[in-house]
């Protein structure tokens, strides 16, 4: 299953594809942002920042069953990701979900800089 | 639409892709199907994925493709390779793919359909209050760190040790339940992190439990020895090694991904990052693969201990008293070694199986002593709306396929297009429309299962069975499933 992603900038870039991973998860209206954790990525350029980065809020989800809904960036330039990132832990008593996400895969991987902004392509294994 | 590959007909079963289709090819690419599923398979790039296959370092005779083949990441799904250790053969994470071990058990009843239809919806109802399904569900099974470590190298033996079914199930299950040489050091802390919790779960996708009965029987001969008739009911479930092998499939895909300059292989596709099975990376990889099939055994293993449970409380009786025998338990995507002819010689060789089943004829040496005679069932679901099968697997599989036959129908949509497909509609009434009580976790879990989106199993089995890859037992229709 794929998204395509566009944001007037990284910070929309990062938010949004993070969004739109919990969201084929889970839907996103049911959650607050009530726990902050931080995350510290580094990478060689965009794209490898922006698939480290959605890697590791996938296994944050997977272990520790967090579902992120805000972002609040200390840092976000092509090489480095310092955010906050505030959310609800998943409860599947009062939750509903939609399908659960194996992994974020490197298949159509791509972040490009276009006219407007920035833009995505991502496929996860379902 | 896919890329146009010229095939070349051997018969009504069986095409070609000539190795020379595209340069670097090693061996030519090999796809069972007649006309009618070959048109579908067309419509994605899957047979391009055939041909990127036969590039890999060491693959022997062919790149093979099933009939259910569908697309999928790097290796096609359907897909089976095997390759020479002693040619520089190679091993590939994508050719096993996320879910290692994913697999399929079937277990029998003494149960007729005239007893469990007039109060199928409690007991469906029953099986997904009692077994763990759907996203963030954990199991009740909790495991140690050092009891971790002895599960993953016991495979499913630790299951029955610890009360989850009985040293039979084992005779029944492909390779014993477990894997030799599982190497829990190669394992990241990761991934023992994502399957600490979910021993005994479900997951969502396509994994799911179903109440079948038995409505055709095929080979009466077989089909007595597998303990099934007419009208019985069956018991079917469908899942993998959870977020353990996932985990797995993913660090090993990165670790892949860096051997290929090291070693100076190329691929087409960077998905089909693979290192020398003799290796430290292959070896790593193997070691940690093997640990994550033992993992999904286990997980099988205390499914099918739910799935008692609840037949046990719902009709009062032992599941040995109900009959509840596991028939078999098949993987379909793992790497085992094998001894196979090639070229007159007898090698030892790497079988990659991605969305296929192992089919070994009558008489071979790893299949128990109650099947001997006709060979080892293999066990095919279908779709929730349609048929599954059993089928046996073949001498003639052995010469053409490494033992290897289809494991499903194999989709025919996108999870995104079946779910725009299902809209205004409700899956859950029209399969309660042919008598199918269906209970799905997951809000959009139906919509994406819904029978148009899979190929039609009874096309898919035709063709093996017609190709001699396996041939058909028993065909059951579903009565109830459970889905994440």
């Amino acid at each position: 299953m794929g998204l395509r992603v566009t944001g007037r900038d990284l910070r929309e870039l990062f938010t949004d594809s993070a969004l739109g991973m919990f969201n084929l998860i889970t839907p996103l209206d049911q959650f607050k942002a009530r726990d902050t954790l931080e995350v510290l990525l580094e990478a060689g350029n965009e794209e490898e920042l922006l698939w480290k980065w959605l890697r590791e809020l996938h296994y944050l989800f997977s272990t520790q069953k967090l579902v992120f809904t805000e972002f609040e960036y200390k840092e976000l330039t092509g090489k480095k990701v310092w955010a906050a990132c505030s959310g609800e832990y998943f409860d599947p008593k009062r939750h509903t979900s939609e399908r659960e996400v194996k992994a974020v895969t490197h298949h159509g991987f791509k972040v490009e800089k276009t006219g407007g902004g920035w833009q995505a392509e991502i496929i996860f294994d379902i | 639409m896919s890329e146009e590959i010229k095939l070349r007909k051997i018969d009504d079963y069986r095409w070609e892709i000539p190795k020379g289709t595209f340069p670097g090819m090693r061996v030519p690419g090999m796809i069972f199907a007649d006309e009618k599923l070959l048109s579908k398979i067309k419509t994605d790039q899957s047979l391009k994925q055939v041909a990127n296959v036969a590039h890999l370092p060491g693959i022997v005779k062919y790149s093979l493709a099933m009939p259910d083949i569908h697309w999928g990441y790097g290796f096609p799904i359907g897909g089976v390779a095997a390759t020479d250790p002693d040619e520089s053969g190679v091993i590939s994470p994508g050719g096993i793919g996320f879910d290692v071990n994913c697999g399929i058990r079937l277990v029998r009843t003494n149960l007729t359909e005239q007893d469990i239809r007039p109060k199928l919806r409690e007991l469906v109802r029953q099986l997904f209050n009692h077994i763990p399904c759907g996203v963030g569900q954990s199991g009740a099974i909790r495991v140690g760190k050092e009891d971790g470590r002895k599960l993953l190298v016991q495979g499913a033996r630790w299951a029955v040790q610890h009360g989850h079914g009985a040293p039979e199930d084992l005779a029944h299950t492909e390779a014993g339940g477990v894997l030799e040489d599982a190497d829990p050091d190669a394992v990241s802390k990761r991934a023992y992190e994502r399957g600490s919790d979910q021993l005994g779960t479900l997951g969502s996708g396509n994994h799911f439990v179903e109440v079948q009965a038995v409505d055709t029987i095929f080979d009466e001969e077989a089909a007595r020895i597998f303990g099934l008739e007419k009208g019985q009911i069956t018991v079917m479930i469908h899942s993998g090694s959870r977020g353990f092998g996932y985990q797995i499939c993913d660090d090993f895909l990165e670790l892949t991904r860096r051997a290929l300059s090291k070693y100076h292989i190329e691929v087409p596709d960077v998905q089909l990052a693979c290192a020398p099975v003799n290796s430290p990376e292959g070896r790593q990889y193997l070691g940690a693969m093997r640990c994550a099939a033992n993992y999904a055994w286990n997980n099988r293993q205390c499914l099918m201990s739910l799935a008692r449970e609840v037949f046990e409380k719902f009709f009062g009786r032992s599941w040995q008293d109900l009959g509840m025998d596991l028939v078999y338990d098949v993987a379909h995507n793992i790497a085992k070694f094998e001894k196979y002819r090639v070229n007159g010689k007898e090698k030892m060789l790497c079988i990659h199986r991605k969305g296929a089943t192992r089919a070994f004829g009558p008489g071979h040496p790893e299949l128990p002593k109650d099947y001997q005679s006709v060979g080892q069932p293999v066990i095919i679901p279908g779709d929730m709306g349609r048929n599954s099968y059993v089928l046996v697997g073949t001498a003639q599989a052995a010469e053409e396929t490494f033992g290897t036959t289809c494991h499903g129908a194999g989709r025919a949509m996108s999870r995104s297009q079946a779910v725009r497909e299902a809209r205004g509609r409700s899956i859950e009434r029209e399969l309660e429309a042919k008598g199918i009580i269906a209970i799905a976790r997951g809000r959009k879990g139906l919509d994406e299962e819904q029978p148009a989106a899979y190929k039609d199993v009874n096309d898919v089995v035709e063709v093996v069975h017609q190709a001699g890859l396996a041939k058909k037992v028993v065909r059951m229709q579903p009565l109830g499933v459970i889905k994440g």
